[in-house]
């Protein structure tokens, strides 16, 4: 029985194995995913609680500032430049990756301009009485703009380090391929969170 | 008749906070599965665009005659 087994075996063609997207591209989309359900929760909750509070005392909610829309939306503009700089980094990786080194470096200037310029933003509205423990609205505001600032801040480190690692001519297009998704991830998700905490 | 229990019956008092719950129930019901499906679709196109490849780089070169 187990020689029919074994002949039987041989005689069939080994199973292939493809690998379809490199490990790192793989890891960062599931993360990516995991993260687009928790911020999903956070967005659906910040709804549900807009739409009562407006529903009952207006929007903002009475004694809380009006958040900046006009300078969030030139900070949004170049964190989406900062993610436009980054796809003509990776065309030009493609063709000669040490002409990739400029656009890579625009797009991480943009980047940690969004960040900084949220930090301001920050210090000004707490200095108006916007806190987390002000109001709900105040807990909801730093808890959504502050998670995606600390993945901000995070992409920001990968992309330093990969920059370092394309000036050293050691970037592989894998590692560029993580390093963008996760990005991508950043700056795709914030018109989202713009258009629903602060419009 | 309310039950308190129930988040919809306790803080969904007016018309417009019920149409977010249900909006935002759809929302987190349906954006799973949503990702999901597109991970399967990208995985099964990327097999089938893999797949192809291996087939042309395996056939036999065509002769001269």
């Amino acid at each position: 029985m187990s020689g029919k087994v074994l002949q039987l075996s041989q005689k069939m063609p080994a199973a292939r194995r493809r690998q379809i997207a490199p490990n790192g591209v793989i890891g960062i989309t599931v993360f990516c995913l995991t993260e687009t359900m928790f911020f999903a929760g956070l967005i659906s909750a910040h709804t549900l609680f807009r739409m009562q509070t407006t529903a009952t005392d207006g929007w903002p909610p009475p004694g809380q500032p009006r958040l900046p829309i006009e300078e969030t939306a030139l900070n949004s503009a170049a964190l989406l430049a900062s993610g436009v700089f980054l796809f003509v980094a990776h065309q030009r990786y493609r063709a000669a990756a040490s002409t990739a080194m400029r656009p890579m470096l625009a797009s991480l200037f943009l980047g940690a301009f969004f960040v900084i310029f949220q930090g301001v933003e920050w210090v000004a509205l707490l200095g108006e009485g916007l806190t987390m423990t002000s109001s709900a609205h105040g807990g909801f505001f730093y808890l959504i703009v502050g998670m995606h600032a600390i993945h901000a801040a995070a992409g920001l480190l990968v992309l330093g380090w990969a920059y370092l690692r394309l000036r050293r001519a050691e970037l592989v297009l894998s590692q560029l391929l993580t390093v963008e998704i996760f990005w991508y991830f950043v700056v795709l998700l914030w018109p989202i969170l713009y258009w629903r905490v602060y419009l | 008749m309310t039950a308190l229990a129930c988040a919809v019956c306790y803080a969904a008092k007016d018309d417009a906070s019920q149409l977010a719950f249900l909006i935002m129930t759809g929302f987190m019901t349906g954006l799973p599965l949503l990702l999901l499906g597109a991970g399967i679709y990208w995985v099964v196109r990327r097999m089938r665009r893999l797949e192809e490849q291996e087939r042309v780089a395996e056939a036999p070169a065509p002769t001269a005659d």
